[in-house]
C-alpha cells in the first residue's frame, strides 16, 4: 500500500506539473490575442514576367492586427514600401495597402502558425515611363511566430501578391511579387 | 466591437479604392518595347550594294593592306566568311547628360558574309532593349566587347612560312578568328601627340544622333520608334598583319578588320583605329515616308542628306591631307621598353634603330643645305598654310590640324541606297523633312568610300517628304530621276 501511495503521489505530481505548464501556455496565448503592431523587413522578389525587367531587392513594412472574438482569427492592416530596381532603366515601386484575415492553426504549441489572405490596393509606379496608378491587389501568405514574453513576438513571414490589371484595356499580364522577411511585433 | 467595425469599414474602403484605379496597364507597359533597335552592317540604309569582293580575294591588293610586309600574299590566306559581334551594352545620352542604360544585355551575333544575311541585306538584326524616358537623345553609346572575322592565320617562321589557324574566343568558346576590336581603340596618328597611344574611341563607340538639331526624339505616344545603327562592314574588309607570341610561339597573324581607307595603317603598327564608320538615325514607322525614282546612269549610290547640309562632309578631299599624303607624317618612336624578356628587348632595340634610320631618312643632317626630295615638315608651329603636298612650307601643327579636320569631319549619310543602272530605287523610312539628293559617279572601289566630287546633286533639290508620303521636288515630281 505504501508503494501504491508513492506511485499515486508521483502521478499526481506529474499531472500537476503538466497542468502548470498548460496554464502557463494559456497565459501566453492570451497575450498573443491582444492587438498587435509591428514591422517587418526582408527580401522582395518579383516573379514571372515582372522578374524579367526588375530585380530582387530589400523592402519592409508595418502592420497592425486585432483578434476577433474567435481567438484563432485576426484581422490585419498592412502596408509596405517596395522598390525594385534594375541594372538598366527600369524601376518598379510598389506600395500595397491592404486588409487581411489571419487564421492561426488551433494547435497547442509554443510556435504559432498563421495563414492569411487579403485584398486591397497597391500604388504602382514605373520607370522609365514615370507614371503611377493604384491597382487592386490580392495576397496570401504564411507566418511562423515565436512569442517571446508578454510583449514581444518574433516571426518569419512569406507573402505573395498579385497585382491585378486585367480590367485595364491593353493589359497583357498582372504583377507577381513574393515577400519573405523577418518581423518583430508587439502585444499591446 | 467598435474597433472591429472600424476595421471592416477600412477594409471595404481598400477594396472600393481598387475599383477606381488608373487606366494604364503599368506592368504590361514595363514589358512593352516601343523603341526597336536595329543594327546593320552596310553603308546603305536599305537596298545595299551586293558583295563586291575582288576576284583574287585574300591576296588582292585591295584586300591585303599595304601594312602587310613580313608575310606578303601567302597562298594559305583565305577571305573570311563570317563576322562576329559581341555587344555588351547600349546607352542613350539624354539632353541633361544622363546616360540611360536601356540595353544592358550582352548580345552576340555571328553573321555570314552573304547578301542574304539580314545584317548585310539591309534588313538588320534586332537588339534586345528596354524603353527610355520620353525626351531627346543627342548621342548613342555602344559598348562592343569583341569584333571578329574568321579566316585568321598565324604564320610561323620555319623553313618557309607555315600556316596555323588562329583561334580566338567568342561566346566563351574557341572559334577560328581574330578579335580585332582590341586594336581599334586608337585613332590619333599624329606622332607627336602625347595621347597618341592612349586615345580611345571604341570603348564606347559614340554615335551622334542627328535626326533633329536636338538629336533623336523618343516619345512613347508613338507605337514604335526604330533606332537604326549602321557599321560599314560590307565591302569594307581588309587584311592586316600583327606580330604574335601567344603560347611562346613567335609568328605573324594575318587577320581581317575594317579598311584603313580613312586612317591609313602603316607597317609595324598594331592599331587600326578610326576606321569603324558608324551612323545612327531614328524613325517612326507611321510617320516615315519614302523617296523614289529611277537611275538612268551607271550603278551608283543615291544618298539623301538634310537640306543645305554640305556634301563635303560625306566625302574626303582627294588628294587630301590623309596620312600618306601628310608631309608631317613622321616616323613614330617605339616608346619605352619596360619588360624583362630579353628577346622582346632585343626586338625593341631593333625597332628603335629602325625608327632612327627612318627619322634620318626623313630629316637628313644636310637638310638645310640640300632640301630632301620629300616635302619636308619645315617647322613645328609655323603659320604656313596647310594643304598636303601642294603646300610650300608645311608646318607640323597646321598639317595635323588639317588632317584632323578632314578625318574628323567625315560622315556616313543617314539615308543611302544602292541602285543598279537603269533601275528604280526607293529610300525607305524617311522621316518628314527636306532633303538634298545626290548620286555618286559610280560604284566605290572595294574597301573605299567617296572622295570630293564623287557626288552629283539632283537637279531640283530639295526633295520634301511629308508624313507617310512620297518625296516631292519643288516641281511636284514624286519620281526623283537621275539622268
Amino acid at each position: 500500500m505504501k508503494r501504491l501511495g508513492i506511485i499515486y503521489a508521483i502521478i499526481s505530481a506529474l499531472i500537476l506539473l503538466c497542468c502548470t505548464d498548460a496554464f502557463a501556455y494559456r497565459e501566453r496565448k492570451d497575450y498573443f490575442s491582444r492587438p498587435q503592431i509591428g514591422g517587418w523587413g526582408g527580401i522582395i522578389t518579383p516573379l514571372g514576367p515582372t522578374a524579367s525587367r526588375v530585380e530582387t531587392a530589400l523592402g519592409g513594412g508595418i502592420f497592425a492586427r486585432f483578434t476577433f472574438p474567435y481567438q484563432y482569427l485576426k484581422f490585419g492592416v498592412d502596408s509596405s514600401y517596395q522598390q525594385f530596381k534594375s541594372q538598366g532603366v527600369n524601376e518598379l515601386q510598389f506600395i500595397p495597402v491592404y486588409g487581411n484575415l489571419l487564421f492561426q492553426l488551433p494547435i497547442d504549441f509554443p510556435i504559432r502558425f498563421q495563414f492569411k489572405g487579403g485584398a486591397g490596393a497597391g500604388y504602382v509606379h514605373i520607370k522609365p515611363d514615370n507614371v503611377g496608378n493604384w491597382d487592386p491587389i490580392f495576397m496570401c501568405g504564411f507566418e511562423v511566430s515565436f512569442p517571446a514574453g508578454r510583449i514581444f513576438n518574433i516571426g518569419l513571414r512569406m507573402d505573395y501578391f498579385y497585382i491585378y490589371e486585367g480590367f485595364i484595356k491593353g493589359s497583357k499580364n498582372g504583377g507577381h511579387i513574393l515577400n519573405s522577411g523577418i518581423q518583430l511585433y508587439f502585444n499591446i | 466591437m467598435k474597433l472591429y467595425k472600424q476595421m471592416v469599414i477600412i477594409a471595404s474602403l481598400f477594396c472600393l479604392s481598387a475599383a477606381g484605379c488608373g487606366d494604364m496597364p503599368l506592368l504590361s507597359e514595363l514589358e512593352t518595347n516601343r523603341l526597336v533597335v536595329v543594327i546593320k552592317g552596310t553603308y546603305e540604309s536599305n537596298s545595299p550594294q551586293p558583295w563586291n569582293i575582288p576576284v583574287l580575294r585574300a591576296n588582292d591588293p585591295l584586300v591585303e593592306d599595304d601594312s602587310v610586309v613580313i608575310v606578303q600574299s601567302p597562298a594559305g590566306d583565305v577571305f573570311p566568311s563570317a563576322f562576329m559581334l559581341d555587344v555588351s551594352e547600349l546607352r542613350l545620352l539624354d539632353v541633361k547628360g544622363h546616360q540611360q542604360k536601356f540595353s544592358n544585355i550582352r548580345q552576340t551575333f555571328a553573321m555570314g558574309l552573304s547578301d542574304g544575311e539580314p545584317f548585310f541585306s539591309g534588313t538588320g538584326v534586332i537588339l534586345e532593349n528596354n524603353d527610355v524616358p520620353t525626351t531627346q537623345y543627342p548621342a548613342l553609346l555602344i559598348y562592343v566587347r569583341k569584333m571578329l572575322f574568321d579566316g585568321a592565320i598565324k604564320w610561323l617562321p620555319q623553313s618557309t612560312w607555315s600556316p596555323l589557324t588562329y583561334l580566338d574566343t567568342f561566346t566563351e568558346r574557341p572559334v577560328p578568328g581574330f578579335n580585332f576590336n582590341q586594336f581599334q581603340a586608337y585613332s590619333i596618328y599624329d606622332p607627336l601627340r602625347y595621347e597618341s597611344y592612349l586615345y580611345n574611341r571604341v570603348f564606347p563607340i559614340i554615335i551622334g544622333l542627328e535626326d533633329t538639331p536636338v538629336g533623336m526624339i523618343f516619345n512613347k505616344k508613338y507605337p514604335y520608334t526604330v533606332l537604326e545603327i549602321r557599321f560599314v562592314v560590307k565591302n569594307f574588309i581588309k587584311k592586316f598583319e600583327v606580330e604574335n607570341k601567344n603560347n611562346n610561339i613567335f609568328g605573324y597573324i594575318h587577320y581581317y578588320g575594317f579598311s584603313d581607307w580613312l586612317q591609313d595603317v602603316q607597317p609595324d603598327e598594331t592599331t587600326i583605329g578610326g576606321n569603324l564608320h558608324t551612323v545612327a538615325r531614328s524613325y517612326v514607322p507611321g510617320l516615315a515616308g519614302s523617296i523614289r525614282g529611277t537611275n538612268n546612269g551607271v550603278a551608283a549610290h543615291v544618298i539623301a542628306i538634310p537640306n543645305a547640309a554640305s556634301i563635303a562632309n560625306y566625302t574626303i578631299p582627294a588628294p587630301g591631307n590623309l596620312r600618306q599624303a601628310n608631309p608631317c607624317n613622321m616616323p613614330r618612336a617605339p616608346g619605352q621598353y619596360l619588360g624583362k624578356e630579353i628577346s622582346a628587348y632585343l626586338d625593341y632595340l631593333l625597332r628603335l634603330e629602325k625608327f632612327k634610320y627612318d627619322w634620318n631618312q626623313k630629316f637628313p643632317t644636310s637638310w638645310s643645305n640640300n632640301p630632301p626630295p620629300d616635302p619636308d615638315c619645315a617647322s613645328f608651329d609655323g603659320s604656313s598654310a596647310a594643304g598636303g603636298t601642294g603646300a610650300t612650307t608645311p608646318a607640323f601643327t597646321a598639317e595635323w590640324d588639317e588632317y584632323a579636320r578632314e578625318v574628323g569631319g567625315f560622315k556616313i549619310p543617314q539615308l543611302a541606297v544602292w541602285v543598279e543602272a537603269g533601275q528604280s530605287y526607293s529610300i525607305e523610312n524617311v522621316m518628314p523633312g527636306s532633303y538634298d539628293l545626290y548620286i555618286s559617279s559610280g560604284a566605290p572601289t572595294y574597301g573605299q568610300l567617296y572622295t570630293d566630287g564623287a557626288f552629283t546633286p539632283y537637279a531640283n533639290n530639295p526633295v520634301t517628304v511629308s508624313i507617310g508620303g512620297a518625296g516631292k521636288d519643288p516641281l511636284n515630281n514624286t519620281s526623283i530621276n537621275f539622268p
